[in-house]
């Protein structure tokens, strides 16, 4: 009897994901709008047969694979170090590993226009020590800043991955085949890179899904049509073009792609965690030629990782008194923070909206992926409304922008329409990965624990709220958290969802960096940054905050 | 809680089904109050599966479960009045102790105020030896110590019946012994009904008042220790609980004799469901006992072999020894000390302790 009722809670997040999701996406694809009635077969088709549209797409796999490649190339050593050897901050370091999950990539695109652009500091620095007038490195706007946009917020992640793999590697596979023959080179060859494998392609796939998907470091960094991604595309259709049919058309195809991989990518970690059962290697202590290498290894990485950011909390002490003369300090940004200058207020505005989207996100996504975390867990054959679930992962924020956009043109448009999406796309977006997370909790609890609580006397709800709960506490403290942090970053919908004055902190950034006044925008990136690692560190501090397995 | 002890309170199952693919569990099980059963059967047998079935975590196809009157087969777990002590412990980690008892003391007696349910938590940490243990988080505890937890919060709720499912087998050897003889005093002391499922035999025969042999979802026998020990009902309890040497042959029922393979007629008890036809004459290694070139092989209270020695075993407090006989191979149990007669090696079974069953497989 409890058994039915428990799974019927699933219909409630259902008829959100229905209302939310499955109604404004199918408006897209069946009523377009223009002069085309239905986005239909032909026009999927059509657009496929574009050369244009098939450059974008092929340019699409090429960056993500060449920001994935490069990220591999820059994680591998990191994540061998800290799974291998033992060393004093190897905990810090791995935690540290998991900033690019909540690190807005808005703040990624203003860091890096700060630190590699033609006058920013690592330029700068290279000019007083070669002496040179001109900017040695002239990185911005090409493939090759977006490629290391991508590679330098995505690596830690290879890093994690491989980290934990180095950490799961079976001692005994490895002596088992030594005792029956094979020499250092064969055992690495049959047993260690077999192990190594399925995790590092699983960590590779999870960044060339994040490249695939990634949306502002291509419209900032990459600097115009020449290099655009099916996400840019979609946008500049949808708000430059207003072609909705051709858009949504192009949304099916990244759908398509999209799914495709994460179904890969899901069949990938299964392999990499069956592999993992039953290995573990201690780690070893580091020897000081190694300690070495090490150590010049993270000097780079965070200089790297940690100039750009730190450029945006120096930077947005500063001011250019005239052009061609130094910056100087000023206060002058964060005063304008209540009122007149540049930022005229909005950014305390935009702070207030972001906080608010941010939590009320969080507060909404908990309950609906909680029910149907719940509803699914028991269910033998889940694979139906797990599909149904997980669907919103495979559609971009962008696709899913466009049909509130479709819906609302159909509607009156209210002021309060906008903001009314912009809060259910974030909700919308956060819920596969909450309920991922949520997901993986409750799976991990030990059946035997139910069993052994139901003989003592519990059932329903006070077993639930005995034993199930306060178990996976952790990790739904650490879910809230993430969709928190997931819409505070978002910047694709509000950009095509925002009603005029209304603002979040990504929002105001955008549209200072557009302006080409990095220095005012390095204010909201500082708040933004702040909320970013508080809400890091509080993950952080749950300990079950293994949030890259939700991905 | 008006019927809460029952004194009547015996297990009686009847006729109760679980199929699972080719797996088929039938079992009839009549326990009385009191007493202290021990299930034992090779690895997926099915007596977890049965114990499953009575704490009510897997629902049975057919058949009934009663408990001192009360019929469970329908009742869910929680309502059962049944404790359970698992395998992997399953204490709650995010719970102490002291809290780890109370759970089922605050669900069973949830009227009781609050310090006299900590009393009586209190009152069963006292009973398996943790007092002053409160506040230790169970993470910090040894096997050991995890186990007489869960034993104290199984026992907590004054279950009617106890289930243990092989408690003691994460546990190294040593300890094994002792949490053994420390169950066997609180079920004495607890007068608790309650049926532990084992694979180890020793721990089988030290701790049950009657034994039940369970195969591939059957109980084949049950009784007490030395009965089902001494007179195995079938050829796979007689091969799986303790040693046994086997002869091939035919078993004629009118006579009582069994004629071996190599032509000798020898003396035999009967067992259950015993047929003239081929069969198989079975007797304990420590049943024979050496002897010199005896009179008359044909006659008396005993059965004669020839042996040769192919070699011996030193096992600590006694030997084995690998013999070969007209009718095959033979392993006997002797005292370490003891020594081999002179001259031609023969030995003697008792007629009492062969038994003959009916199929050669």
């Amino acid at each position: 009897m409890i058994k039915k009722k428990e799974s019927l809670l699933f219909l409630l997040p259902l008829l959100f994901l229905g209302v939310f999701f499955y109604l404004p996406l199918g408006f897209l694809f069946l009523f377009p709008g223009g002069t085309a009635t239905l986005a239909g077969p032909r026009q999927i088709m059509e657009v496929l047969g574009d050369p244009y549209y098939r450059r974008v797409l092929g340019f699409t796999f090429a960056q993500a694979a060449l920001s994935t490649g490069f990220a591999v190339l820059l994680g591998l050593p990191g994540g061998w170090f800290l799974g291998r050897f033992d060393f004093p901050g190897r905990r810090a370091l791995l935690s540290l590993c998991s900033i690019p999950f909540v690190l807005p990539s808005l703040l990624v695109v203003l860091g890096f226009v700060l630190f590699f652009g033609n006058n920013g500091y690592l330029n700068r620095f290279l000019q007083s020590l070669t002496g040179l007038r001109e900017p040695p490195l002239k990185i911005l706007y090409s493939l090759r800043a977006v490629i290391l946009a991508h590679g330098f917020y995505n690596f830690p992640v290879i890093i994690r991955c491989t980290a934990a793999a180095c950490r799961n590697l079976s001692p005994s596979r490895r002596r088992a085949a030594a005792s029956l023959g094979a020499g250092k080179p064969g055992v690495f060859w049959t047993v260690t890179l077999r192990e190594l494998i399925s995790p590092l392609l699983s960590g590779a796939m999870m960044v060339f899904l994040l490249c695939f998907m990634s949306f502002s470091v291509i419209l900032v960094l990459g600097g115009g049509p020449r290099y655009s991604t099916l996400e840019v595309e979609i946008y500049r259709l949808a708000r430059l073009s207003l072609d909705f049919p051709q858009a949504a058309a192009l949304g099916f195809w990244g759908t398509a792609c999209t799914l495709l991989m994460r179904g890969i990518s899901l069949r990938l970690q299964k392999k990499a965690a069956v592999i993992s059962e039953g290995g573990g290697s201690p780690p070893e202590a580091l020897r000081p030629s190694g300690g070495i290498l090490m150590g010049v290894y993270f000097f780079f990485c965070a200089v790297f990782v940690l100039g750009p950011l730190v450029s945006i909390l120096v930077n947005s002490f500063q001011t250019l008194p005239s052009r061609g003369a130094g910056a100087a300090f000023t206060l002058r940004h964060y005063r304008e923070l209540f009122g007149g200058g540049a930022l005229g207020g909005l950014t305390i505005n935009a702070l207030g909206n972001s906080l608010f989207f941010g939590l009320a996100t969080a507060l909404l996504v908990m309950p609906a992926a909680c029910l149907a975390a719940f509803g699914t867990a028991g269910e033998k054959n889940r694979l139906g409304r797990e599909l149904l679930f997980m669907l919103p992962s495979g559609v971009s924020s962008v696709l899913l922008g466009l049909g509130y956009l479709r819906l609302r043109s159909l509607l009156s448009p209210g002021p309060a329409l906008g903001r009314i999406f912009i809060l259910a796309a974030h909700v919308i977006l956060a819920f596969p990965f909450v309920l991922r997370h949520i997901a993986g909790g409750i799976r991990s609890l030990p059946p035997r624990l139910s069993e052994a609580a139901s003989v003592l006397g519990a059932s329903g709800t006070d077993l639930f709220f005995s034993v199930r709960l306060p178990l996976i506490k952790g990790t739904l403290f650490s879910a809230l958290v993430f969709a928190f942090c997931l819409s505070l970053g978002e910047i694709n919908t509000v950009l095509l969802l925002a009603p005029r004055n209304f603002n979040t902190l990504p929002l105001v950034m955008y549209r200072l960096i557009g302006a080409h006044n990095f220095y005012a925008a390095c204010v909201p990136g500082v708040l933004l940054m702040a909320l970013s690692g508080l809400a890091f560190w509080a993950m952080d501090k749950t300990a079950e905050g293994k949030i890259e397995r939700s991905f | 809680m008006k019927d809460h002890f029952n004194p009547e309170g015996g297990l009686t199952i009847r006729d109760l089904r679980y199929s699972r693919g080719d797996f088929h569990l039938q079992v009839d099980l009549s326990l009385s109050k009191g007493s202290l059963n021990c299930l034992l059967g090779p690895s997926g047998c099915g007596k977890t599966t049965l114990l499953n079935l009575i704490a009510g975590f897997v629902p049975p196809q057919g058949g009934e479960i009663l408990l001192g009157g009360r019929d469970l087969t329908l009742l869910p777990p929680h309502r059962r009045r049944v404790g359970v002590v698992f395998q992997d412990y399953a204490l709650f980690p995010h719970l102490d102790v002291l809290h780890n008892v109370l759970y089922g003391i605050k669900r069973r007696f949830p009227s009781l105020p609050a310090p006299r349910q900590i009393a009586r938590a209190r009152e069963y940490l006292d009973l398996v030896r943790l007092s002053g243990w409160d506040k230790r988080s169970v993470e910090s505890l040894s096997g050991g110590e995890k186990q007489r937890v869960a034993l104290a919060r199984a026992l907590a709720p004054e279950p009617e019946l106890l289930l243990l499912d092989e408690p003691l087998s994460a546990l190294d050897a040593g300890l094994r012994v002792s949490l053994r003889r420390e169950i066997a005093r609180i079920q004495a002391e607890t007068s608790l009904l309650a049926l532990y499922v084992t694979h180890d035999q020793e721990e089988a025969l030290s701790l049950s008042d009657e034994l039940f042999l369970m195969n591939r979802g059957r109980i084949l026998q049950g009784g007490r220790p030395e009965e089902v020990y001494r007179r195995p009902g079938s050829l796979f309890a007689a091969s799986f609980l303790g040693g046994a040497n086997f002869i091939t042959g035919r078993l004629d029922q009118g006579e009582g004799t069994f004629l071996t393979d190599a032509g000798r007629r020898l003396g035999v008890c009967p067992s259950p469901g015993f047929v003239s036809g081929p069969g198989r004459l079975f007797f304990r290694p420590e049943d024979g006992r050496f002897c010199g070139l005896p009179e008359n092989p044909e006659a008396g209270d005993f059965n004669y072999f020839k042996a040769r020695l192919v070699k011996t075993e030193f096992l600590g407090a006694f030997r084995l020894f690998h013999l070969l006989t007209e009718e095959g191979p033979v392993i006997l149990q002797a005292p370490a000390g003891e020594a081999l007669p002179e001259g031609e090696l023969w030995f003697k079974v008792p007629r009492l302790c062969c038994l003959g069953f009916s199929g050669q497989d």
